[in-house]
């Protein structure tokens, strides 16, 4: 391949396709471009807050008490302002209570955080250092784990001392066995 | 598509009416090396059981998840790899066969699990993958000393390899030291777990057990003691529970608990009735289940679940599955399980009754628990579009757990009939009605689901082991993540690693220990 068809090639595939679809490809304008995701122009954050009016309706927009507002540091790296909320993964809430957005642990209207598609269910989760002091230490979940077992084997093993054994008749023979006479399966004299 | 199961299964059926037994040497090395199949009535019909819930299961599987076997992913590939594995397994008749059917059991329930690629069946599938590796590492170390041996015969191997050839098996079946990976299997798509974890994965170690039956005299009460305690363990776990998966996994597990103490009974017949027995109600509970947690959404969440009564069909079936596990009289889990409970009637250790009679007070309790989820008016849904080829295979498998029972009654051999006190012999159906009666009363707190901490000691392995940040991919059947799931955090990497270190270092250690020094 030349490098002038390279230049003249539209399209990031251009090595994909039979010979007369690179051809078609070379001389026909690039007529509708799509692209695979969805973005609105409504979504854009706004600019970063200067006055309490500005503040007080950004803090509106996302659905936050004016109190609870608080955009990011001004170092001209802020996302407008978007509100500088703590991270809180979707596992730090209730999994089962009766969301309106099940997967998302979300229900309408509530502010997202900004990284929420990281913190979403089964992705990362910044909050894990909250849960490791509630879980039992390890070497004390082995302890009971080996008590419990050895438990019940030394039970067992004790209550195979004191055997309860259900009276049942002396077992019958179809012979004669050491004097003592069983039945004998023979036919009946007449 | 799935008809020719059905037609197998009825051949498999016919087969193991006539008592054969046909040891069939495929090859033989050195008069040392040899490949045997052995067919016998119990081949052929653990084998027929296999075809019907195989048939069952690529039904269900079409209708449960249609548009992946279309897409091809390969899944119904591995499934067949899957049943050919436990089919080689069934027929095995010596060492070195049986390590195949085993190790290639172990690989393609791997796959299974994994089959969606998120984090849970990830570490699901890691758990698994690790204790059934520690069973082939002790396999590899039996198979260096034994391979001359046939598996069935009455030849007696010794203390240490007979204890060895147990702890194999417990690995496998989910014997309680071992059992941790049995729940977080569940993160396999529910045809999978219909097949692989109601009959046939998890009974590879139990069968094996019940093969060598006749040479595990000595054994009988460490058999007795693990079989009890997993099924105990197993019946309270579930009553903890409110994950749908999971409440049948510990099911599964309880039952496991309890052909493993039949088999320290006389009678080793007794555990493969059971094992069939089983296969059937509870292929059926999974399948039913399935059908729930596809009117939620594929949402595993049991307090969100129920049919509408427009179902009734549904909701029969899964009542049926559910009193036929509890054993209640005259369905076919009844035959099996109160058999075995006369077998022990020669004597009494008390604890043993104790733990066992609760048990069957906990498997009561979930079942009433799950009937209540499911008939519940507050979440009913419908399921919409099915047809009878929809669900004809539920019509087989309802049969089945009806009425197997009493036609397996008829085909075990040592057939015994006990007679005993009143007392005795009604016990179990105070039980039964009590634990009917005890799960409307409320008791907050007392019961929990960690299977004595098993879940986070022994398969303590973290969710998030894939780099998949922007993985957006919809986790179909990811269920509910457990609380004890040890998650990433941008600052925890370094003790993460560590984590991965020590369960790795645990489950290996076994393996490469007995595998290297022997």
């Amino acid at each position: 391949m030349s490098a002038s068809l390279k230049v003249l090639a539209k399209g990031p595939c251009f090595s994909s396709g039979l010979f007369k679809h690179k051809i078609l490809r070379l001389v026909s304008p690039t007529v509708v471009a799509r692209s695979a995701s969805y973005w609105d122009h409504d979504w854009q954050p706004g600019p970063y807050p200067r006055t309490k009016e500005e503040r007080d309706r950004a803090a509106k927009r996302y659905g936050l008490l004016p109190e609870d507002y608080e955009p990011f540091p001004d170092d001209g790296n802020a996302p407008g302002d978007y509100p500088n909320l703590p991270a809180y993964s979707a596992h730090h809430r209730d999994l089962f209570a009766n969301y309106e957005h099940r997967q998302l642990t979300r229900h309408y209207g509530e502010p997202m955080h900004i990284n929420a598609e990281l913190y979403r269910l089964g992705f990362v989760d910044p909050n894990n250092a909250d849960y490791w002091h509630w879980r039992m230490p390890y070497w004390k979940q082995l302890l009971l784990l080996i008590t419990a077992v050895a438990s019940v084997f030394g039970l067992l093993s004790i209550g195979n001392r004191y055997r309860y054994f259900p009276p049942v008749m002396a077992k019958q023979f179809p012979y004669d066995k050491k004097g003592q006479k069983h039945y004998l399966f023979e036919p009946a004299d007449e | 598509m799935g008809n020719i199961f059905f037609f197998f299964s009825l051949f498999f059926f016919y087969l193991g009416f006539s008592n054969i037994s046909v040891n069939f040497k495929v090859f033989e090395f050195n008069s040392i090396f040899s490949f045997v199949f052995f067919f016998d009535w119990i081949s052929f019909v653990f084998l027929g059981v296999l075809m019907v819930i195989l048939g069952s299961v690529v039904y269900f599987s079409c209708y449960y998840m249609g548009e992946e076997l279309i897409r091809g992913r390969g899944f119904i590939f591995v499934v067949f790899s899957f049943v050919v594995a436990m089919g080689f397994l069934i027929i095995s008749g010596d060492w070195i066969s049986l390590i195949i059917g085993w190790d290639w059991l172990g690989i393609t329930s791997f796959f299974l699990v994994c089959y969606y690629n998120s984090d849970s069946s990830w570490s699901g599938g890691l758990k698994t993958y690790f204790t059934n590796r520690l069973g082939d590492g002790i396999f590899l170390f039996l198979l260096s000393n034994l391979f001359i041996y046939f598996i069935f015969s009455n030849f007696y191997l010794g203390t240490f390899y007979l204890f060895l050839i147990i702890l194999l098996s417990q690995t496998k079946s989910a014997q309680l030291p071992f059992s941790s990976w049995l729940p977080a299997a569940m993160a396999a798509p529910t045809p999978v777990s219909a097949l692989v974890h109601s009959s046939t994965l998890v009974t590879a170690g139990v069968y094996i057990l019940i093969r060598s039956g006749s040479i595990l005299g000595g054994f009988n009460w460490y058999l007795g003691g693990v079989g009890l305690l997993t099924l105990f363990v197993g019946s309270f776990s579930a009553c903890g529970s409110f994950d749908l998966k999971k409440i049948v996994a510990f099911s599964t597990l309880s039952h496991l608990g309890f052909m493993v103490m039949s088999l320290s009974s006389v009678c080793v017949d007794y555990s493969f009735f059971h094992l069939i027995v089983h296969a059937c109600f509870k292929a059926l509970l999974f399948i039913s289940v399935g059908m729930l947690i596809l009117t939620n959404n594929h949402s595993q969440d049991f307090r969100q679940v129920g049919f509408s009564f427009n179902n009734l069909f549904f909701i029969w079936v899964s009542l049926v599955s559910l009193t036929s596990l509890c054993g209640f009289p005259f369905f076919s889990g009844f035959f099996s399980k109160d058999f075995t409970l006369e077998m022990f009637f020669w004597s009494f250790n008390p604890l043993f009754y104790f733990l066992f009679f609760f048990s069957i007070f906990f498997s009561v309790f979930y079942s009433v628990r799950l009937i209540n989820a499911i008939v519940s008016i507050q979440w009913s849904n419908l399921v919409k579009e099915y047809s009878i080829f929809n669900i004809f295979y539920m019509i087989f498998l309802l049969l089945s757990s009806v009425v197997i029972g009493v036609v397996f009654s008829g085909w075990v051999n040592n057939l015994q009939l006990i007679s005993g006190n009143f007392l005795f012999k009604f016990l179990v159906y105070f039980f039964l009605l009590g634990g009917v009666l005890f799960f409307y009363q409320h008791f907050n707190g007392l019961i929990s689901s960690s299977i004595f901490f098993l879940d986070s000691l022994g398969g303590g392995i973290p969710n998030n082991l894939t780099n998949n940040f922007w993985l957006f991919y919809n986790n179909v059947d990811q269920g509910v993540l457990p609380f004890f799931s040890e998650r990433l955090s941008a600052e925890n990497f370094m003790s993460f690693s560590k984590v991965i270190q020590v369960n790795l270092f645990l489950y290996f250690w076994g393996f490469f220990i007995i595998f290297y020094f022997f």
